[in-house]
C-alpha cells in the first residue's frame, strides 16, 4: 500500500479511536465523586502519547487538532472547543520534549502530560471567563492528575508493549 | 466550591443554639438604619428579645417619624403658651445629658437643628430620598439659626416624671446624634443581667463591645477608611467600649459640583467644612461616644484634642480617632494599646496624640 | 520517534521528580490561594429577616442576575466573581445602588425600604469582629 495512504488511514483510525475513548470517558464523570471541573482519566491522552511515541510527533498533532474538532463539532459544545485545544495542546508539547530526555518512563510522560493539560484548561478558562477566580481549582486538578497521570502511564506502557510495530515504522 | 456548601448549611444549624462559645445574631429594623446584635451567653436567645423590645421602645419614644413619640410631642408643642409636655424618664434624661454635652462642647453639638435639618431635607422622611435634599439659601438659613439653641429647651420635674418643652415657636429636637448611643447604654445593664457576658452591638455603625471576646481577648473593632468604605484603615482593641463615628461619607448629595454632607455646623447652618473626612469616638459611655463624635467633626482636629486634654479623663472618659483630610490620623493615647494600624498601603499615616 | 521513555517498564528517578515537580506546584498554587478574606466568599441576600439566596461569589463563573422575589420596590441584584453588588432598585433613596461592588469580607449593603440586607462573608474567622463607621 502506498506509504502516505497506509499513515493517513492510520492517522484516520487512531483520530476514531480518541474520540470515542473521550466520548466513553465523559460518560462516567468522575465529577460526581470529587467536584472539581474538567477532572477526568484522560484516556484520550494514550493516544497522543501512543503516536509521540510510535509515530511522529506530526501525526500525533494532526490527531489531536482533529479529535478536538470533531469532539466539539459531535457534542455541539464550541466553547469546550478552546479549552480541549489547549488541554490538549500543552500535554502534547510537554510529553513530546519528556519523550525526548532519555531519564523518563511512560508514568512520568503521562503525569506530566497530564498536569500541563490541566494548566492548560485552567489558562483557557481564565481567559474566556476573564477572571483568574477558577485559578483556584488548578491545585486540587495538579494533585489529581499525578494519579491519572499514573493511570494512563501504566495503560500507554502496556499498549505501545504489546500492539505491533507498524510494519513501516520497526524501531 | 460544591464540598464547602455542606460546611456552610451546618453553620445555619449552629446558628440556632447559643452557648458560651456560639452567638446568637439578631438583626433588626429600628431608628432608620439596620442593627445587628451578636451574643454570648447562655441566655442569649432571651436576652435578645428583650434587647429587641427595649430598642423598638426607645424609637418609640426618639424617632421624630413617630407622631406619638416623645419627641414628636415635644416638637408639636414648641412655643405654644403651655408646652410643657411630659416625657418617659428615658427621654428626660437622655434631653438633659445631650444639652450638658452640647454645652461641654461649645454648641458644636446641638440637637435643637433640627429645623435647619429639614431645611436641608437631612430631617424629616424615614427613607431619605435624594430628592429630598436641597440646598437652602442664606436668608432662610438666618432666619433658622436663633431657632438651634439648646439654652431654649427646658427639662424640669423629676428624673421619674420628667417634662420637656421649647421655648419657641418652629424649633424642634432631633436626637439622631445621641440616640443610638443612649440605646447602647441603656441595652448593656438589661443585657448582662440576661447572662450575656460577651456581645457586640452593631447600631447602625455604632458599635459597642461589651466585655471581651469569650476567650478572654479585647473585642477587634475595624475603623472605616472614609476614603473607601469598603475597608478598614486600623483596629482598635476595646472592651466595654462604645465607638461611634462620624463622616462627610454616610450620606451626602451633589448639587452644581458641590457636594453636600449631613454634619451640619449649628453655627452656620452649613456642613461643617473642619478639615476631617471622620471621627470616631471612644467611651464606656456611649452617649458621649455618639454625640462627640459628631460635634468632635464639626469642631476639627486642633479643637477635638483640646477638648480631649481638658475634659477626656472625667467621668466614663473618652478617646478620638481624628482622620484629616490629608490623611494624617491623629489617635489619643487611651486607644494605643492593642492598636493595628493598616492604613499606610492606603496613604495614612498616624501619631499619638499624648496629653 | 524512537525513545527510550517507550522501552521501560518501570518508573525511573525521573519520573519521581516529575512527581515532585507536580506536587511542588500544587502546593505552591495551595499557599497563594489560602483561604483569606476573599478566597472564599459568599454573599448572604436577607430579605426582611429571611435568607432568599446565597452566593458563593468566588465559585461563579461568570455574571449572575437575580431578582429578588418578593420585595417591596423591584431589585436586582448582579453577582459576578468574587463581588455583588445592587445592579437596580425602584427604592427611592437609592442608597443601595450607590454602594456599588463589594467584594470584601465584611462588607454588607442595606437597602432599607426594602429591609434588604446583602451580606459578605469570608470562609475562615474575619479579622475584625465589627466595623464602626
Amino acid at each position: 500500500m502506498n506509504h502516505s495512504v497506509r499513515r493517513l488511514t492510520r492517522c484516520a483510525v487512531l483520530t476514531a479511536l480518541a474520540l470515542a475513548i473521550s466520548v466513553c470517558e465523559g460518560l462516567v464523570p468522575l465529577t460526581v465523586l470529587i467536584p472539581l471541573p474538567g477532572l477526568r482519566l484522560g484516556l484520550a491522552n494514550l493516544v497522543t502519547v501512543y503516536a509521540l511515541c510510535i509515530l511522529s510527533s506530526r501525526e500525533a498533532l494532526a490527531i489531536l487538532v482533529s479529535r478536538c474538532l470533531l469532539s466539539a463539532l459531535v457534542g455541539g459544545n464550541l466553547t469546550a472547543l478552546a479549552f480541549s485545544l489547549t488541554g490538549g495542546v500543552f500535554a502534547l508539547l510537554t510529553m513530546w520534549a519528556l519523550l525526548h530526555f532519555r531519564g523518563f518512563s511512560l508514568f512520568g510522560v503521562c503525569i506530566a502530560g497530564a498536569a500541563a493539560h490541566n494548566a492548560g484548561q485552567i489558562l483557557a478558562a481564565i481567559a474566556v471567563l476573564g477572571s483568574p477566580a477558577i485559578a483556584v481549582y488548578l491545585a486540587p486538578l495538579l494533585l489529581a492528575s499525578v494519579a491519572t497521570g499514573a493511570v494512563t502511564g501504566a495503560a500507554s506502557i502496556l499498549l505501545v508493549r504489546r500492539i505491533p510495530r507498524p510494519a513501516d515504522r520497526k524501531s | 466550591m460544591k464540598r464547602l456548601l455542606p460546611l456552610f448549611l451546618s453553620l445555619f444549624l449552629l446558628a440556632g443554639c447559643s452557648g458560651a462559645d456560639t452567638p446568637v445574631t439578631q438583626q433588626l429594623f429600628a431608628m432608620n438604619t439596620t442593627m445587628t446584635l451578636t451574643l454570648y451567653g447562655s441566655r442569649a436567645s432571651d436576652a435578645a428579645l428583650s434587647a429587641q423590645q427595649a430598642i423598638n421602645r426607645l424609637d418609640g419614644l426618639w424617632s421624630r417619624t413617630k407622631a406619638s413619640s416623645d419627641v414628636s410631642r415635644l416638637n408639636a408643642t414648641a412655643g405654644d403658651p403651655a408646652p410643657e409636655t411630659e416625657v418617659a424618664p428615658e427621654t428626660g434624661a437622655l434631653l438633659s445629658r445631650a444639652r450638658e454635652l452640647g454645652a461641654l462642647t461649645g454648641g458644636a453639638l446641638d440637637i435643637t437643628i433640627a429645623p435647619i435639618m429639614d431645611a436641608w431635607g437631612f430631617g424629616t422622611t424615614s427613607v431619605f430620598q435624594e430628592s429630598d435634599f436641597r440646598v437652602p439659601s442664606r436668608t432662610e438659613l438666618d432666619a433658622l439659626l436663633p431657632l438651634v439653641d439648646s439654652g431654649r429647651l427646658h427639662v424640669s420635674g423629676s428624673a421619674e416624671a420628667p417634662l420637656a418643652w421649647l421655648d419657641g415657636p418652629g424649633m424642634a429636637v432631633d436626637l439622631g446624634a445621641v440616640a443610638k448611643g443612649r440605646a447602647a447604654d441603656l441595652l448593656v445593664p438589661l443585657l448582662t443581667d440576661s447572662g450575656v457576658t460577651s456581645a457586640i452591638l452593631d447600631l447602625g455603625g455604632n458599635l459597642t463591645a461589651l466585655g471581651t471576646r469569650p476567650d478572654g481577648t479585647p473585642w477587634r473593632i475595624g475603623v472605616k477608611d472614609p476614603r473607601n468604605t469598603e475597608t478598614y484603615f486600623c483596629i482598635l482593641s476595646l472592651s466595654d467600649k462604645t465607638c461611634s463615628t462620624s463622616g462627610s461619607y454616610e450620606r451626602k448629595f451633589e448639587v452644581d459640583g458641590t457636594t453636600y454632607h449631613h454634619i451640619l455646623d449649628p453655627a452656620t447652618g452649613y456642613p461643617a467644612e473642619s478639615g476631617l473626612l471622620s471621627v470616631t469616638a471612644v467611651s464606656s459611655d456611649g452617649m458621649l461616644a455618639d454625640g462627640l463624635s459628631t460635634a468632635c467633626y464639626v469642631m476639627g482636629a486642633e479643637q477635638s484634642v483640646r477638648l480631649w486634654r481638658e475634659h477626656g479623663l472625667e467621668g466614663a472618659g473618652f478617646d478620638l480617632v481624628l482622620v484629616r483630610e490629608d490623611g494624617s490620623v491623629w489617635i489619643t493615647e487611651g486607644l494605643e494599646d492593642g492598636l493595628d494600624f493598616r492604613g499606610e498601603e492606603a496613604g495614612y499615616t498616624y501619631e499619638i496624640i499624648r496629653r | 520517534m524512537r525513545s527510550s521513555a517507550a522501552e521501560r517498564t518501570r518508573p525511573t528517578f525521573w519520573d519521581a521528580l516529575v512527581v515532585l515537580a507536580v506536587l511542588a506546584a500544587a502546593g505552591s498554587l495551595l499557599f497563594l490561594f489560602r483561604p483569606r478574606s476573599g478566597n472564599f466568599l459568599t454573599a448572604r441576600i436577607v430579605l426582611d429577616h429571611e435568607l432568599v439566596a446565597e452566593i458563593e461569589l468566588t465559585a461563579l463563573t461568570g455574571p449572575v442576575t437575580l431578582e429578588v422575589p418578593g420585595a417591596p420596590y423591584p431589585i436586582t441584584v448582579e453577582a459576578e466573581p468574587g463581588r455583588i453588588r445592587i445592579a437596580h432598585s425602584g427604592c427611592p433613596n437609592q442608597d443601595c445602588v450607590h454602594t456599588g461592588w463589594v467584594s470584601r469580607s465584611g462588607g454588607q449593603i442595606v437597602c432599607l425600604p426594602n429591609r434588604l440586607v446583602i451580606s459578605v462573608s469570608g470562609s475562615n474567622a474575619p479579622e475584625v469582629d465589627g466595623i464602626t463607621g
